[in-house]
């Protein structure tokens, strides 16, 4: 005999799975400081690239100022301090920014997977009352 | 309006019933729609334009997740910037690097609003956008919309000073690309949008957010009417050539096609047709889950018009 609540319920689980089972997976698999940490590494890394990239674009675009400054040996000091300070900016901002959403991320994930297993409780305990 | 009420019913039955097949037909529709845009406006590179490779393209997105739209979309860009000039690709390289690794690593489900900005931009009707992701999105796709403003003006600068490309030498090459760069970032006109998009799109979030009574429709009409009187401000203000007769029929013509957004969006909580394969001690189960379709029939009154009869 089919147990209709059973499959009804399972069906409501297989489906949340199919939905965010493998996202959600990918973050449970984590800490959350080791999840929050990778992620805030790896918009440091993709902030470095952005930076590099608008200062080749910077270059490129005012290539005999930046030649002639080259020369300057003073004033390339203190135009690399500048540009430590903008790097140091951009990369702070960028990671408490991401810092932030994926901590929200997490615990929203945590809410989700804790109604899951209270599902899943519910599940067993429908196989008990069975046997 | 009863049978306006019943064709949205209908509508939305077809649409739970064959959900998965009218999926496939949207996405091939809008990446052909978006492909033919870009070659019609930088039809550069002949291969790219040949009707069979814009199928074939079409088709591959159909299949493939809604995200690959955008990135092929990209690469026809890229292409036909490469065929006119290194330096254009290159800074629509460099601005496409940027906008995946600035803002898309957060939010990969907001990319097809930098894909449908350009097309309603090419449509000359771009003010579709901050009424129609205020009403269905989230303050975040702001940013989503900047950078979709930011493409198409970028497309509309390349196709209209095609000919001044093609330099020879680095020294020519660097000065034309300091020129495309001032060209694009320059342009008050695409700043003035950008700003007045941003606007209208957090009002229109936050009216829609509001439990007044009419909410959809005030934020639609007060969207609309916030997008027609910044663009006058912001035109006086830095001075630029925008045709006001055109805002404001672009605006009209987009409130109008939110209304029917609006109709068909509102109080839908849409939930998806589930299939799903599980099994236990006994059975394999294939399940297919329907999501009940409610029929919001509108409250009836009922007038008595001869009252003064029953008090006899």
């Amino acid at each position: 005999m089919l147990n209709e609540e059973k499959v009804i319920l399972m069906t409501k689980m297989a489906a949340f799975i199919d939905r965010e089972g493998k996202k959600n997976d990918a973050i449970n698999s984590y800490f959350k400081s080791d999840y929050i940490g990778f992620n805030v590494l790896k918009s440091l890394i993709s902030a470095t690239i952005v930076f590099g990239v608008v200062v080749a674009t910077y270059v490129l675009c005012n290539f005999e100022t930046v030649l002639s400054n080259l020369y300057n040996t003073e004033n390339l000091l203190a135009i690399g301090r500048r540009y430590l300070i903008y790097y140091l900016l951009l990369v702070g901002v960028y990671s408490l920014v991401s810092y932030v959403i994926y901590s929200y991320r997490y615990s929203k994930m945590r809410k989700s997977m804790k109604a899951y297993y209270a599902d899943l409780k519910k599940l067993a305990r429908i196989y008990e009352k069975e046997q | 309006m009863t049978s306006l009420l019943e064709l949205k019913q209908y509508i939305k039955r077809f649409y739970i019933k064959y959900e998965t097949y009218i999926t496939y037909v949207w996405k091939f529709l809008l990446a052909l729609v978006s492909i033919l845009v870009i070659n019609s406006k930088l039809g550069y590179m002949d291969a790219l334009t040949n009707i069979a490779i814009v199928m074939m393209a079409s088709l591959l997105c159909a299949i493939l997740p809604a995200n690959f739209i955008v990135f092929i979309s990209a690469a026809f860009i890229l292409g036909h910037l490469y065929s006119l000039a290194m330096e254009c690709a290159l800074i629509a390289l460099v601005i496409f690097i940027l906008m995946f690794l600035l803002y898309f690593r957060f939010s990969p489900k907001d990319t097809l609003a930098v894909l449908l900005t350009p097309i309603f931009f090419f449509m000359h009707i771009p003010y579709v956008m901050p009424l129609a992701m205020g009403l269905l999105g989230t303050p975040a796709s702001v940013v989503s919309v900047s950078f979709g403003l930011v493409i198409s003006y970028m497309i509309s600068y390349f196709s209209s000073n095609a000919t001044s490309f093609g330099s020879d030498g680095v020294v020519e090459a660097a000065n034309g690309f300091s020129t495309i760069i001032n060209g694009i970032i320059g342009n008050k006109e695409m700043m003035v949008m950008i700003i007045v998009f941003a606007i209208v799109l957090v009002l229109v979030y936050i009216i829609r957010r509001s439990s007044i009574d009419y909410c959809w429709k005030i934020a639609i009409a007060a969207g609309s009417i916030g997008l027609m009187i910044f663009t006058l401000i912001g035109d006086i203000m830095s001075d630029t050539q925008i045709s006001i007769a055109g805002v404001i029929l672009g605006t009209i013509i987009s409130a109008l096609l939110m209304l029917v957004v609006e109709f068909f969006a509102f109080n839908m909580d849409y939930s998806r047709t589930e299939k799903v394969q599980f099994e236990d001690d006994e059975y394999y189960y294939y399940v297919k889950a329907v999501p009940k379709v409610t029929v919001a029939t509108p409250e009836r009154k009922v007038k008595k018009i001869n009252r003064a009869r029953e008090q006899h």
